[in-house]
């Protein structure tokens, strides 16, 4: 091949700056080709573990904003996952509202928010997770 | 080693890792901005997904043995370290433009970030390799084309751009739900004509249409031949390809195989387009 024979001595004219791109990238693809197979044979595929925790409470004129950030404990994705608020006193429901996160992935933290008409601080609030799909 | 030649060395390295940015991020720019990409990157299985990066290696290799990213190839030619600077300029500016859009940001576990990049620079580091010959001068391009119509690499070379090139249309077609959608919309006289489409139009692509860049068809080899050793190959490739592509993205799994090979034809309608134009641009 025409090719090759210039090749065999390419090698030696390659510009010290090319070897070095090319070892970064070598060890970068290394580096990410490696954490995925770690990662691929440490997953004990865990179902996702979803935990909701309020962040702050802001005063809207739509209302009673909580935000708040949905944690996957898991080592599965979760889709469409449903969060449930209830503002309770005395073990009952005062108000209840809800709002839905696309995907929180395994090990991530995604947050939204969530409205009332009361004010969350006046009762303890209740959040968490009432479903998902898989992706 | 002197400084003046470093320089002359170094500026058309430089200049080609700079166009090689460039042709990593129009090529990857439509998939960089969809968002099923993002979602693949963090929930799709990581087996599959390492087994796409360690395939890339091979598949980079040797495209930039026959395209390449550099000017001068006879003096710069070194297939491997090429092919890895491909992979690596694909990663960087797959997850540079990722954090350009908020896609990835320091609230993210590591595993999502690296599985966003790892699936983006799929098609990113293909249009890092492929820069000089889509986005190079009239000088680079015409030396490849002649090194290319060489008999020697002909036959094989030919497969391998028909590979990329479904590869990387199959890449920008299947994250999206309408695969599915459309196998399920279809019966099996849809899916054969959607087969012969696919067929006739890479046949008449390639031969009948004389675009630039054509091949043409050689005057002593039967019409049959070429049909069977090309197209049909071509379309072969471009079906393995759709499935591999389908799998790798978990779209196989739950279906039963009517449905698998109903959206395998699907995705092989633009997987064989890919394959055929493929051919005539690089």
């Amino acid at each position: 091949m025409a090719r090759s024979k210039a090749k065999s001595n390419a090698s030696s004219h390659a510009p010290p700056i090319e070897w070095a791109v090319a070892i970064i990238s070598t060890v970068l693809v290394i580096a990410m080709l490696t954490y995925t197979l770690y990662h691929g044979v440490s997953n004990s595929s865990r179902p996702p573990v979803i935990t909701v925790q309020a962040d702050s409470v802001i005063d809207t004129p739509g209302g009673f904003l909580v935000m708040f950030s949905a944690m996957n404990a898991g080592d599965e994705t979760a889709a469409a996952v449903q969060i449930s608020g209830e503002l309770m006193r005395d073990s009952v429901a005062v108000e209840e509202s809800d709002a839905t996160i696309d995907y929180v992935p395994s090990q991530a933290v995604r947050r939204g928010g969530i409205m009332f008409s009361k004010d969350p601080r006046m009762y303890r609030l209740e959040l968490r997770a009432t479903g998902f799909s898989r992706p | 080693m002197g400084t003046a030649t470093d320089r002359t060395r170094t500026m058309p390295f430089l200049t080609g890792l700079a166009r090689a940015f460039g042709g990593a991020i129009f090529f990857s720019l439509p998939l960089l901005m969809t968002m099923e990409m993002w979602w693949l990157g963090f929930y799709m299985d990581r087996f599959r997904l390492a087994l796409l990066m360690l395939a890339m290696v091979p598949l980079l290799i040797a495209l930039d043995h026959y395209v390449g990213f550099k000017e001068e190839q006879t003096t710069w030619r070194e297939d491997v370290p090429d092919g890895m600077i491909a992979y690596g300029v694909g990663i960087v500016s797959s997850c540079g433009v990722l954090l350009l859009f908020n896609v990835l940001n320091l609230d993210m576990p590591l595993q999502e970030w690296v599985g966003k990049v790892a699936l983006q620079a799929v098609p990113a580091s293909f249009g890092a390799v492929l820069a000089t010959s889509q986005l190079g001068g009239e000088k680079a391009d015409e030396e490849q084309r002649v090194s290319e119509e060489a008999p020697e690499g002909g036959y094989w070379a030919e497969l391998l751009f028909m590979l990329t090139g479904a590869v990387f249309l199959a890449f920008n077609v299947a994250p999206t739900e309408e695969i599915a959608l459309i196998a399920f919309q279809i019966n099996a006289w849809f899916a054969l004509a959607i087969a012969i489409v696919s067929l006739g139009l890479m046949h008449a692509i390639v031969y009948a249409v004389e675009f630039f860049g054509s091949p043409g068809l050689p005057e002593d080899i039967p019409a049959w031949s070429v049909f069977i050793r090309y197209t049909v190959t071509g379309y072969a490739i471009a079906l393995f390809v759709s499935a591999y592509v389908l799998w790798t993205f978990g779209r196989f799994d739950g279906d039963p195989l009517i449905v698998n090979t109903m959206q395998t034809i699907v995705l092989g309608f633009p997987a064989a387009l890919g394959a055929a134009g493929a051919r005539l641009i690089l």
